[in-house]
């Protein structure tokens, strides 16, 4: 590059050079008009004060680390520890599992007194949905809350696409395993659930709407209007009672989990069908309707009945899915 | 004591804007220059020596970079002379083991140096012609920037630094030379028309307005009566890049 030099002082001397860009340069003895290469150029040092210091800088990229920790833990609890969706499995012993995102099982809490002893000494912190769901329904089948060719419903919410037909696929598959039936349920609505028998969690809250009236299904007499959950009464258990095994063919299936009474029935009750009352309630006065009215004989062979407040056949023994006695 | 160090601080801070103020301080502080200089040398400089010049461009340079945070002027610009004669050694040593065309030759009755011998291809004369027509030239042009009140100096502290600014002070120089309608009203109006240069050249205003004293320049050497000046850069000129 050549320059020209355009004026000389003292200590430097104005070049420009061919790319019409004027400089600062040495005065290495020029003259003006003098065409040179390779002269000394001038370095300029940023004397600006910056806007932001430096301690400040440090500073504002340790609060943005912090930040982004923060951040990425934050998320990383939402979807592992926080409640995504939820399952309900309807196994006789009705089971509701709050689920993280990511699938794993938060916590696992009992709907009725069948699922609470079905849960004693359960653990399922860390296992993931499926192989809770599994493990069960293996555990109703083997205390006998399900029987051969039983229905179980499970009920979930928010999985779509491929996720829901994995979910699907495996524990179709496990109930299947056992010979049951499978009903597998997306996005139902809260209505259709079934609603807590004993208290639960106060996270976990029933609906507190009052259900509208169902239409009576098919075989049933005398079918009692069902109770807002607040109103349903669990009768105490009788600990002399243990569960009947089956005594005949299952004659219906049954769409929807109940809340019968979880106690199994005395063999030695008359006909089986009274339900065991509380002590402090020998003439069961105080009992919800639709007890009392089972108690006085409802018709055995009803069809499936809607799972709130309305009880199925062969429940009497408390043994939901058990064709009942005729 | 304290009264010299204010007293330097304003003379520094008043040499930063006045290029007069500049060199009045620089010879005031030149006994300052020859001793540091001397001490890199080891040995005292002469006037001739590049060295010197090194040293008085270095102290120049302090004057521009100093501020006060920095602490001492002078000890900032002492520094500054050692590491520019640092620099220049440095480029220096790689000629080293060259051989100078001043050494002599034969005896030193003589008076003879290899340059004597090697063959004159350059024309003195002429380049002589072509050197006073370039310093006519820029005298001219040095006194048509007074009336923009733009100074050499000040030209080259606004020169575009950055290849992107520089094109584009490029593009609208090209665009002026081509529309002459824009040059006479230049000429006639003593101002940049940013404006149309703006909307003509396809470039930023804003870029414009930053560099306007060194399109001052620019746009004076494009016109008549500058023909040295205008070949030197007329690459440039043509809307082409300078490599």
């Amino acid at each position: 590059m050549k320059y020209i030099v355009m004026e000389c002082h003292k200590a430097y001397a104005v070049l420009m050079d061919e790319a019409s860009r004027v400089v600062h340069a040495a005065n290495l003895h020029y003259e003006v008009g003098q065409v040179v290469e390779s002269p000394v150029l001038l370095q300029e040092q940023n004397t600006a004060k910056p806007r932001i210091s430096a301690a400040m800088k440090r500073c504002m990229a340790a609060a943005a680390c912090i930040a982004l920790m923060a951040g990425a833990g934050a998320l990383y609890y939402q979807g592992n520890y926080t409640a995504y969706s939820s399952i309900v499995v309807c196994a006789a012993a009705n089971v509701r599992m709050e689920v993280s995102r990511s699938g794993k099982v938060l916590s696992v809490q009992p709907l009725n007194q069948d699922a609470a002893d079905l849960l004693v000494n359960y653990e399922c912190s860390g296992k993931d949905q499926l192989t809770v769901t599994g493990e069960l329904i293996d555990r109703a089948v083997e205390n006998g809350y399900v029987q051969k060719g039983d229905t179980v419903s499970v009920f979930y919410e928010k999985k779509k696409g491929k996720d829901a037909e994995k979910f699907e696929e495996h524990v179709g598959a496990s109930i299947e395993s056992h010979e049951l039936h499978a009903d597998i349920r997306r996005d139902v609505d809260q209505t259709e659930l079934p609603q807590p028998e004993i208290p639960v969690d106060p996270k976990i809250k029933p609906s507190e709407e009052p259900q509208p009236p169902t239409a009576p299904q098919h075989g049933e007499e005398d079918t009692p209007a069902p109770t807002a959950p607040h109103e349903q009464q669990t009768p105490a258990p009788d600990p002399e009672e243990k569960p009947q095994p089956p005594t005949g063919p299952a004659e219906h299936e049954h769409e929807h989990a109940v809340e019968p009474p979880a106690a199994p029935a005395d063999p030695g009750t008359e006909s089986g069908k009274e339900h065991p009352v509380p002590p402090e309630d020998p003439r069961g006065e105080h009992q919800p309707p639709h007890e009392r009215d089972a108690e006085q004989g409802a018709d055995s062979s009803a069809g499936p009945v809607h799972p709130r407040g309305e009880e199925r056949p062969g429940e009497e023994h408390g043994f939901p899915g058990h064709p009942g006695e005729e | 004591m304290k009264l010299d160090v204010h007293r330097l601080l304003n003379e520094v801070s008043e040499a930063k804007k006045d290029p007069r103020a500049c060199d009045r301080l620089i010879e005031q502080y030149m006994p300052f220059i020859r001793s540091e200089t001397a001490k890199f040398l080891k040995r005292s400089p002469t006037e001739d020596d590049d060295e010197l010049s090194i040293a008085m461009f270095a102290f120049y340079e302090a004057i521009r970079n100093y501020a006060p945070l920095k602490g001492s002027f002078l000890r900032f610009a002492a520094l500054q002379i050692r590491s520019r004669l640092i620099d220049n050694y440095r480029r220096e040593r790689r000629n080293q083991g060259h051989v100078s065309l001043d050494a002599p030759i034969g005896s030193e009755d003589d008076h003879l140096t290899l340059m004597d011998t090697v063959q004159d291809e350059s024309r003195p004369i002429e380049e002589l012609d072509i050197r006073e027509a370039t310093q006519q030239e820029i005298a001219h042009l040095t006194a048509q920037m007074e009336e923009f009140g733009v100074r050499l100096t000040d030209v080259a502290d606004n020169s575009p630094q950055q290849k992107r600014t520089l094109a584009a002070c490029q593009k609208a120089v090209h665009y002026a030379r081509t529309h002459e309608a824009v040059l006479e009203e230049f000429l006639r109006t003593k101002k940049v028309p940013l404006t149309k240069l703006a909307e003509g050249a396809g470039v930023e205003r804003k870029t414009l307005e930053r560099h306007r004293r060194y399109l001052v320049a620019v746009l004076l050497v494009c016109t008549n009566g500058y023909e040295i000046m205008r070949g030197h850069i007329m690459q440039v000129l043509k809307g082409g890049e300078v490599s």
